[in-house]
């Protein structure tokens, strides 16, 4: 009997995933296509073993009876595959290339992507079973962060065409990487200031409520790179209208479109929280505290704002993990950002081009949620 | 003193309180009964400026709380609610302190005045000071309610059902205490409840409402004894009405002191301020038919007889 479903899904995946799909790709160049190189291949005899003994591990505990040692278990194994996989990718790719000219590539493979990301979710599976606090999930995120920076800045993945691409690109990249921080930061930070207030007028005023997330759902509903578009037309109007506008930066493509729909797109979500967080204060709550003689300031300030804050911050965690998102398209209009590394790829059928955008967006998004995860949690623990 | 003088307020067309006219005393306990929806919270909310009314004047010792600010009226009244309304990303000391720190007490009295406050209500000042309201029991929790709106020794307290939701011993303790507390600290309480019983039991005076309008003002004794109309007799139960006025009317007023002529009784006293129903208990259990009377500190004051138990 399939006692861990979660976990018999991800496994099948994984060793469909190593039995039938490349692990990584080996090129002379960065031009030809390349040759598919297996997991057993990869790997070699020895970590091979152990890889298969991890597995078949993992296999056994989606039927044992199901417990907290089962879990840490799985939790250790899944964290390991996390760490070993790139690991061993990276220590394959150096040995490869050291039997061919430098300029060699070897790039990271569908069944690579599949192993890792089935293991990094078996992890947070686990994770979730064993209803861990928030010093085990940190201790978890923080471990496996810690070792995989520790053996990138030692150089354990430079001869895997990913970290080829960022060094070739450095000074881009970082650039990218910025400016992808910046337009996330701007926009959110901006539609806190515009949404929080929607959200505190939506909670007050019952006759504006429709009318406020009724026009930010709409906004909402049209697809990102329409609403990029439609943006073009009339800030190039605005910014032929007015010359000075375009000495500070604002014009039908570039940035402030970028801002003003990443903007747009924040407010429906930031609004929706600031509303839920006020609504979820007990009116007996805001009664006595009007009946005590406190201001509507003080109300809003010492009891409603607390009490509405993790509500609040789950609206801010969905804002801006959708903005990093989103900011991706926004290169489409010349906003840069780790976006442009995205459209640059496929245009060039550069796969690697392509990931050197995604990868670092995914990381991004994930390390904003998980550290919006720590302040919920510490802002439900003081209540 | 509390004034409401031809007071009205209107929801939708129809007076929730329509006309409302009558003297709280200062210093006293009064309550406020009726059925739900006789408009006894508008009345309490009225007061505390909460709501304005459509008609009509309020005014504390004199003045029109209409020509004050707000805020300033209500942070001399305590206010406390059913569903009590404790802050709850404060402690205890924190939630007791809110109208101290409103009205910029040094830090050193706040604390001193929560302290005294935990032991006015019986709660151990070490134990409660730093729980949170989720920490606490119902009774813990309105406990705390009470000594919030104690906080900055207000003249005026204005309870609305405060011990609805409360099971019934930890609602007798709690009427106990607001009892006590009433009469160590002299406050003008207004005291809402739908339950007749504990307005009988509670208040120096008893308000009945019904439909926004003031049907009886008077005793506990005077209702039970006559009631205005039949609304007020059916509210208050026909049936065992004897033994309510009993359970409501104090030994103090039926005794005769020493030297009354009425002779000398013996064995196990009983208190002046004790309920006509817990000396007729005593008589009964001990089988005598009269009873010495003393005062709080054992002193002796008078006898009570069985017979002085039946006049009205
Ligand atoms: N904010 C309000 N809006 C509309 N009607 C109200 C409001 N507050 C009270 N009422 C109405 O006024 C009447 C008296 O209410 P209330 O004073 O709360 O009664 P009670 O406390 O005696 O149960 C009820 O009919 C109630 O529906
Ligand atoms: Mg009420």
């Amino acid at each position: 009997m399939i006692r861990n479903r979660v976990l018999f899904v991800l496994m099948l995946a994984a060793f469909v995933a190593a039995l039938t799909l490349p692990f990584l790709g080996f090129a002379p160049n960065r031009l030809v296509s390349g040759r598919a190189i297996s997991l057993s291949e990869a790997l070699g005899a020895g970590s091979l073993t152990v890889f298969l003994a991890c597995g078949a591990l993992l296999f056994a505990a989606c039927f044992m009876p199901q417990g907290r040692a089962l879990h840490l278990l799985v939790l250790a194994t899944a964290l390991a595959f996390a760490v070993f996989l790139p690991l061993g990718a990276g220590t394959t790719a150096t040995s490869l290339v050291a039997t061919a000219t430098p300029i060699a590539r070897v790039s990271l493979a569908g069944g690579f992507w599949i192993i890792e990301l089935a293991a990094v979710l078996a992890a947070g599976d686990a994770l979730r079973r064993l209803e861990a606090g928030l010093a085990l999930k940190a201790a978890a995120v923080i471990g496996v962060v810690t070792v995989l920076v520790f053996a990138a800045v030692s150089g354990a993945f430079d001869q895997l065409s990913l970290a080829k691409e960022a060094a070739n690109r450095r000074e881009a990249f970082a650039d990218a990487v910025q400016r992808h921080g910046f337009l996330v930061a701007l926009s959110v930070l901006l539609a806190l200031v515009i949404g929080l207030p929607l959200g505190v007028l939506a909670q007050r005023r019952p006759r504006w409520r429709d009318l406020i997330f009724g026009g930010l759902d709409i906004v909402q509903t049209i697809p990102s790179i329409a609403l990029f578009g439609l943006l073009i037309g009339p800030l190039a109007a605005l910014s032929d209208a007015f010359p000075d506008l375009r000495r500070i930066g604002i014009s039908g493509i570039g940035v402030a479109p970028a801002i003003i729909a990443l903007v747009l797109y924040s407010l429906l979500p930031m609004a929706r929280g600031a509303f839920a967080g006020l609504a979820s204060v007990p009116d007996s709550v805001v009664e006595t505290a009007r009946g005590m003689g406190m201001t509507g300031g003080q109300i809003l300030l010492q009891v409603e704002a607390p009490i509405a804050l993790p509500v609040l911050l789950s609206g801010l965690r969905i804002v801006t993990v959708q903005a990093i998102g989103l900011a991706v398209v926004a290169a489409l209009i010349g906003a840069g950002g780790l976006g442009s590394f995205v459209f640059l790829g496929l245009g060039q059928r550069a796969l690697d081009l392509m990931l050197l955008g995604a990868v670092p967006t995914i990381f991004m998004a994930l390390g904003v949620d998980f550290i919006f995860q720590l302040l919920l949690g510490i802002a439900r623990r003081t209540p | 003193m509390i004034e409401l003088d031809h007071v009205v307020k209107r929801y939708g067309g129809r007076g929730a309180v329509d006309g409302l006219t009558l003297d709280i005393e200062a210093r006293t306990l009064c309550t406020f009964v009726g059925p739900s929806g006789c408009g006894k919270s508008t009345t309490l909310r009225l007061i505390n400026a909460l709501i304005r009314p459509d008609q009509g004047v309020i005014r504390i010792d004199g003045k029109d709380i209409a020509e004050l600010k707000p805020e300033t009226l209500r942070r001399g009244i305590g206010y406390v609610i059913q569903s009590i309304g404790l802050f709850p990303h404060w402690n205890v000391a924190d939630n007791i302190g809110t109208v101290p720190r409103l009205l910029r007490w040094p830090k050193a009295r706040i604390e001193a005045r929560i302290d005294e406050l935990l032991h006015l209500l019986r709660l151990d000042p070490g134990e409660f000071r730093t729980k949170f309201p989720h920490q606490l029991s119902g009774g813990q929790q309105q406990r705390v309610g009470v000594a919030r709106a104690l906080a900055a020794d207000p003249n005026i307290v204005l309870m609305d059902e405060p011990f609805g939701a409360l099971d019934p011993p930890t609602r007798e303790a709690l009427q106990g205490e607001i009892r006590r507390i009433q009469a160590e600290t002299k406050k003008t309480i207004v005291f809402v409840t739908h339950d007749m019983d504990e307005a009988l039991r509670l208040g120096d005076r008893v308000a009945v409402m019904q439909s926004g309008k003031l049907v009886q003002f008077a005793t506990p004794a005077e209702i039970l004894a006559r009631p205005a109309n039949d609304f007020v007799r059916q509210f208050v139960g026909g049936a065992d009405m004897s033994i309510r006025v009993l359970a409501v009317a104090r030994v103090a007023e039926r005794m005769a002191p020493d030297g009354a002529g009425q002779g000398q009784a013996r064995g196990e006293a009983i208190r002046e301020d004790a309920s006509l129903k817990e000396a007729l208990t005593m008589m009964m259990t001990s089988g005598r038919d009269a009873l010495p009377v003393i005062d709080q500190e054992g002193r002796r004051l008078g006898i009570i007889r069985l017979g002085d138990l039946a006049h009205l």
